[in-house]
Formats: structure tokens, C-alpha cells, sequence
């Protein structure tokens, strides 16, 4: 999965925003605050991915 | 969002990969139990993290208190020692020398809680070991301290004790309490920040460093403790050495 596509999955990142890390990403020219900021993105698609998993889990788990 | 895309299977091998890739390899911690203090929350865990990145490896975490009166910081020493510098408004900085007992006291109970949540039910043997030899190390530095103290009140301006260095700096503007565990050598830290990384460290170890204005659990002490909070800030803003500051405030609170 590309950072492009992981920036994907955030939601109310605009397109411009997402283009812009993406490209910082893969130059390794990020700043430190838009680092800080891609890190919380990252983070946050791992929670989320989590909560669904538990969620995925007890659904199909009672059936 | 369902999990609707076989490509989520490899969301966490990704997120870490590209979190490794810009220096992140643990996320901080800092949650508190009030929901209204989260951004604030979020503004500092974000301006530590950049910290650990920017002087450290990126490894760290940190504790808040809802108040915003307590951090506790656990990171390699060169973050630590610049997050005391670089953290207006919390520079009120526990000298390791005064304090001691009550970051020995969040180191235990950080590797209690670790162990047990391994599912080991208890403190993690190895863990235990060496938290053991660290304190019998700790209690002989005591030891030498007080022979010290005896010949000299001079106080230390950097106190290095085993793994653990503590930079005492005086008190500044701050009003907060800020506490680190660092460690020099890397064993206590390769060991807990994974554990750290994956878990939210909540105010219940903040806890274990007492704070003048949180009310005392036990009933009896609770209301002499509560008049104590004003006298503490006054006497933090004089320009002296905060470790004897607060470790008459400690004794005083133990007493």
C-alpha cells in the first residue's frame, strides 16, 4: 500500500493536503510539524482499523 | 468504515512502515479521563513527540494529568533533557535527587502493569530483576547522597544515577510538575517503549507523583493537604533551587 493510499484513507484531508505529504513522504522532505502531522494520520488509521476489527469480530463472532 | 478491503490486511505493516519512515517508531501517549482536555492533550503530546524526534530517537511518551499540573515523561535522556528546556510552561522540574522514590515508584509499577498485561500475572521476572538491582543500586547512591549532604549543602547540578540521569533544573515560570524517567543506556527504554507504544498510558500513573493541589485520597490528611497548593506556587517562583523546594513540600506531605 502506497503512502498515497494510506493518505487515502483519511478522512476530510483535502486533496491538495494529501498531494503535498505524499510528495514531502517520498522526497524525505517532510517538516517536523508535517511529520508530527502524517504521524497522527498513521496513528489514527491504526485505531480505527482496530475498533473495526473488534467490531468485525463480535458480529461474526455471535453467528 | 467497514472493513470492506482485503488491502486493510496490510494497513498495520504499512502504517509502520511509513511511521518508521519519518522517525516514528512509537506514537506518544497522553490521555487523560476528561474528553475537554484532549486537544490541549493533543497540542503537547504533539510538540513532546517533535522533541523526541527532532534531539532523540523518536522514542518517548507521556503522561498529563487532567489538571495539566502533572507530566510524567518517559524517554531517552537527550529528549527528556530537552523537553524540560523546550516545555514552556512546565518547568517546574522534579530534581531526581529530591525525588526519587516516587519515579522508582512509576518505574515499578510501569513494569507491574507491563508484566501483567504480558499475561504473566505479575512483575515480569527479568523486569523485576533488574528494577531490583536498580533499586539496591539507587538506595547505596541514596546512601552516599546523604554522607554527601552531611559534609555539604551544596547542591548537585546534575545528578547521574545508574541508567536513570536527572537533569535538576531550577524552577521556572512553570506551574506544572514534570517528571522523566530516562534512560542512558537504553535498557529500561527498549524493554517499555514498545510496551508504551501500544497502549494508553492513563493518569493513573501520574498519580504516583503527588501533587500539592490534588486532594488526598485518604480522609483524615485531605483537608490540611488542600491548604497547601497556594504556598507551593509562591514559593516555586522564588529563584532557588527547586529540588530543595520540592522535597521540603514531599516531606512536609508525608509528614
Amino acid at each position: 500500500m502506497t503512502i498515497q493510499t494510506l493518505l487515502a484513507l483519511v478522512p476530510d484531508l483535502s486533496e491538495e493536503r494529501r498531494a503535498q505529504l505524499a510528495a514531502g513522504y517520498e522526497a524525505g522532505t517532510l517538516s517536523t510539524e508535517d511529520k508530527a502531522q502524517l504521524a497522527e494520520y498513521m496513528f489514527a488509521l491504526m485505531d480505527r482499523m482496530e475498533v473495526e476489527k473488534q467490531e468485525a469480530k463480535a458480529l461474526f463472532g455471535k453467528q | 468504515m467497514p472493513i470492506t478491503s482485503p488491502d486493510y490486511d496490510f494497513l498495520p505493516d504499512d502504517t509502520h512502515h511509513a511511521l518508521a519512515a519519518i522517525g516514528y517508531r512509537h506514537r506518544p501517549v497522553i490521555r487523560g479521563a476528561d474528553p475537554a482536555m484532549e486537544p490541549q492533550r493533543e497540542e503537547m503530546s504533539r510538540r513532546i513527540q517533535q522533541l523526541f524526534t527532532e534531539r532523540g530517537d523518536g522514542r518517548g511518551a507521556m503522561a498529563l494529568d487532567d489538571s495539566h499540573r502533572l507530566a510524567v515523561v518517559v524517554g531517552q535522556s537527550a529528549g527528556l533533557l530537552d523537553a524540560y528546556e523546550n516545555f514552556p510552561g512546565h518547568g517546574d522540574v522534579i530534581p531526581y535527587r529530591e525525588d526519587h522514590a516516587h519515579l522508582m515508584e512509576l518505574a515499578r509499577r510501569l513494569f507491574r502493569d507491563w508484566g501483567q498485561e504480558r499475561g504473566e500475572g505479575e512483575i515480569d521476572e527479568e523486569s523485576g530483576r533488574m528494577m531490583q538491582a536498580a533499586q539496591e543500586r539507587e538506595e547505596a547512591a541514596q546512601r552516599m547522597r546523604e554522607e554527601e549532604k552531611n559534609e555539604s549543602k551544596e547542591p548537585a547540578k546534575t545528578t547521574v544515577y545508574s541508567s536513570i540521569k536527572f537533569n535538576p533544573l531550577t524552577p521556572q515560570r512553570g506551574r506544572s510538575l514534570f517528571a522523566g524517567i530516562g534512560s542512558k543506556k537504553g535498557t529500561l527504554s527498549g524493554r517499555l517503549f514498545h510496551w508504551l507504544g501500544q497502549r494508553t498510558m492513563s493518569e493513573t500513573y501520574a498519580e504516583i507523583i503527588p501533587f500539592p493541589t490534588k486532594p488526598e485520597t485518604t480522609a483524615p490528611a485531605a483537608p490540611s493537604q488542600e491548604e497547601k497548593p497556594a504556598p507551593k506556587k509562591e514559593k516555586t517562583e522564588k529563584k532557588t533551587d527547586g529540588g530543595e523546594e520540592a522535597g521540603e513540600e514531599k516531606k512536609k506531605k508525608a509528614a
